[in-house]
């Protein structure tokens, strides 16, 4: 069955799946412009994980002090 | 003001299926650089707040060098800051500057800036000037290698001088003459040692084999350990086998891999000797969220086990990186209390994640295996196959039952389990699926009396219960107690993933049990338990299983042994059995001929 989709792909009536970050997205960014941005773009959660204390070593084998 | 990242549901549940297609690894890799510019505007941020922070090495114009860099060469630069080399050193310095990481004098850490800058330098051909940080000779630069400078070599942290001109590097020590190099095509000398790298395939990209970066290991700064022309050899050699296996299914499948998605591989080193590991290091590997697709190796036997090693993680990879776009799992206490089947201890649920991800991949590459015509490796194959599927899809039921997960969480849990629950319908031969079986039931049982232990008030129950005849009480919740009998490694699993016990080796009471001699595993396992002092576990779970082979109905036992063990401590060896069966419920005889005990 023909079915007409708007230009773009996407049926007007039916949401775009996706599923969306907290961070911001920082593709168009080129690591020379990073410094123009106007206020640090971390988020709270990104901080946050880096100010914790290291705990993600994740590993194979069975030694304790892994992650998984 | 920017949009948040936002990742399309089909990449999404590539991901989630325990796969994924080179978009979608490419999506989260894009992620990942935004995570790191993030981080690296946070460490620029807190330099320019406080500029002592860099010590000797002063305020230079570390930013200039490398933003005239970026902006000639910007995807040479991108390529840099992804490296795991950055990766690793900007997590690292962050940590250090919020004081949750410890190191070299931190001018050290933070001013690797400057080593940074002068890589991108080089790789743009821009020209610059920097003083670097230099650990004793060794001045590293990321990604690309380490100048070894004349001079002694005593370890210590100072300053060297450092100028840049079209991909040309000069270092001027504090010792001898300067050492001038082209990091890019420079072949190794006694002055310049290039990163290593291992080949994926005509025109596609290589994999480092990083014997040298400080950043290298899993936090800390390690200092180089370059290796030797034989071990080199090894794992060139190892490596090609492992990728000629790989490719012979779908990268993009659960369980597949395509080795050009590797970005590096540290050989593991044992810096603190034999005794500085609780275990034997074969097998060995790590990896960590702050370097996506690095990870550190202990170089295995063969290039099977280096395959199944490169699958496993790079699925910690994919997930780190999920991890760092989206919260899977909310409110979690990290409380360590949950049965990982790869694991001697209790887990947390957020560790419980990262197993069933990585071992989905692990089971996938044993499926594929599985299927192949090499009669040697099938039938190890399919038993680790068959228990893996069943392990991971346990897991995933504890994560659906008890994580709180987001939404994307239980998209993620939900996309593991279709992709196990769809492997469950695949045939494998009856008798390996029994010996996975049994392998797994051991794991479980020996897990559960050596981490697990009834509250005092059941046990005294079932004591007062056993002696007045009366029917066994109910369990209660059990308490959760790691580490009482510390490390352990499960060799009645190795024994059922062998098959047969090895030749010449004399009758244990392990060999028993998996040769399917249950009444005689059951009289040698009572005979290590007669020794006095507190009951070995491994010995203990023997005989519970032992007993279950005897008495099928009492399998239900192994639901929760510790509560027999609870009671076995207060009954007498030769009253095992009786009490074993009383606990069970049951009311019929020996199904077959036990011997007492």
């Amino acid at each position: 069955m023909h079915q007409p989709v708007p230009a773009d792909g996407i049926p007007d009536h039916v949401e775009p799946d996706h599923i969306e970050s907290d961070l911001m997205d920082l593709t168009s960014v080129r690591v020379a412009d990073l410094r123009h941005l106007q206020t640090s773009p971390a988020g709270p959660r990104l901080l946050a994980e880096l100010r914790r204390a290291r705990h993600n070593a994740m590993g194979g084998g069975t030694e304790p002090g892994r992650a998984e | 003001m920017y949009a948040p990242i936002r990742m399309p549901g089909p990449l999404f549940d590539e991901i989630a299926a325990g796969g994924g297609s080179p978009e979608a690894v490419a999506f989260l890799v894009r992620g990942e650089r935004t995570r790191r510019l993030l981080l690296l505007r946070e460490l620029l941020d807190r330099l320019d707040a406080d500029p002592g922070i860099l010590g000797p090495l002063g305020a230079q114009p570390v930013w200039p060098a490398l933003e005239a860099a970026a902006a000639r060469s910007p995807r040479q630069v991108d390529g840099l800051l992804l490296s795991p080399q950055v990766g690793s050193w900007l997590a690292h310095t962050l940590r250090r500057l919020h004081g949750t990481a410890s190191g070299p004098p931190l001018w050290a850490d933070a001013g690797q800036l400057a080593a940074v800058a002068a890589a991108a330098a080089v790789h743009a051909g821009t020209e610059a000037r920097l003083l670097l940080p230099a650990r004793g000779t060794a001045v590293s630069l990321p990604a690309l290698g380490m100048v070894r400078l004349p001079g002694p070599d005593d370890e210590g942290f100072h300053t060297v001088r450092a100028g840049i001109r079209a991909g040309r590097l000069t270092v001027e020590g504090p010792h001898g003459p300067a050492v001038a190099v082209r990091p890019l095509d420079e072949p190794e000398s006694p002055h310049w040692l290039p990163v290593r790298r291992l080949e994926t395939g005509p025109g596609l990209r290589t994999v480092q084999l990083d014997d040298l970066d400080p950043y290298r290991d899993l936090d800390e700064p390690i200092a180089p350990g370059r290796l030797g022309p034989d071990e080199l050899r090894a794992w060139q050699r190892l490596f090609g086998d492992a990728v000629a296996l790989l490719g012979r299914s779908g990268g993009s499948d659960p369980g597949g891999l395509r080795p050009e998605d590797i970005s590096r591989i540290v050989p593991w080193q044992d810096k603190d000797g034999p005794a500085g590991l609780p275990v034997p290091s074969s097998g060995l590997s790590a990896s960590t969220g702050d370097a996506f697709a690095s990870m550190v190796i202990a170089r295995p036997p063969d290039p099977l086990s280096l395959a199944e090693t490169l699958v496993h993680e790079f699925q910690h990879s994919k997930l780190g990186a999920l991890l760092h776009l989206f919260v899977l799992i909310e409110g979690d206490d990290r409380a360590e209390l949950h049965y990982a089947p790869w694991r001697a201890d209790p887990r947390h649920l957020p560790g419980l994640l990262h197993g069933a991800y990585a071992f989905v991949g692990v089971t996938g590459f044993w499926r594929a295996r599985a299927r192949e015509a090499d009669a040697g490796t099938r039938e190890r194959a399919e038993f680790l196959f068959a228990l893996r599927r069943s392990q991971t899809r346990m897991v995933l039921r504890t994560l659906a039952t008890r994580a709180r997960l987001t939404v994307a969480g239980r998209r993620l849990v939900t996309g593991l389990s279709g992709t196990v629950d769809g492997w469950l319908r695949d045939p494998v031969d009856p008798v390996t699926r029994a010996r996975a079986g049994a392998a797994a039931v051991s794991h479980r049982v020996e897990w559960r009396l050596r981490n697990l232990r009834c509250g005092d008030g059941e046990r005294d129950r079932l004591a007062e219960a056993w002696r007045s005849g009366t029917a066994p009480p109910r369990g209660g919740q059990p308490l959760v107690v790691p580490g009482v009998s510390g490390y352990w490694h499960d060799d009645r699993g190795a024994l059922y993933l062998a098959g047969t016990p090895d030749a010449g080796a004399g009758p244990s009471a392990d060999a028993s049990l998996v040769a399917g001699d249950a009444a005689g595993a059951r009289t040698a396992y009572t005979a290590l338990l007669r020794v006095p002092g507190p009951p070995d576990r491994h010995a203990l779970a023997g005989w519970m299983l032992a007993h279950a082979a005897l008495y099928p109905p009492d399998r239900r036992l192994l639901a929760r042994p510790e509560r027999l063990a609870a009671l076995l401590e207060t009954v007498p060896p030769a009253r095992w059995t009786e009490a074993a069966r009383w606990l069970a419920g049951a009311d019929a005889g020996p199904a077959s001929s036990p011997g007492s005990g």
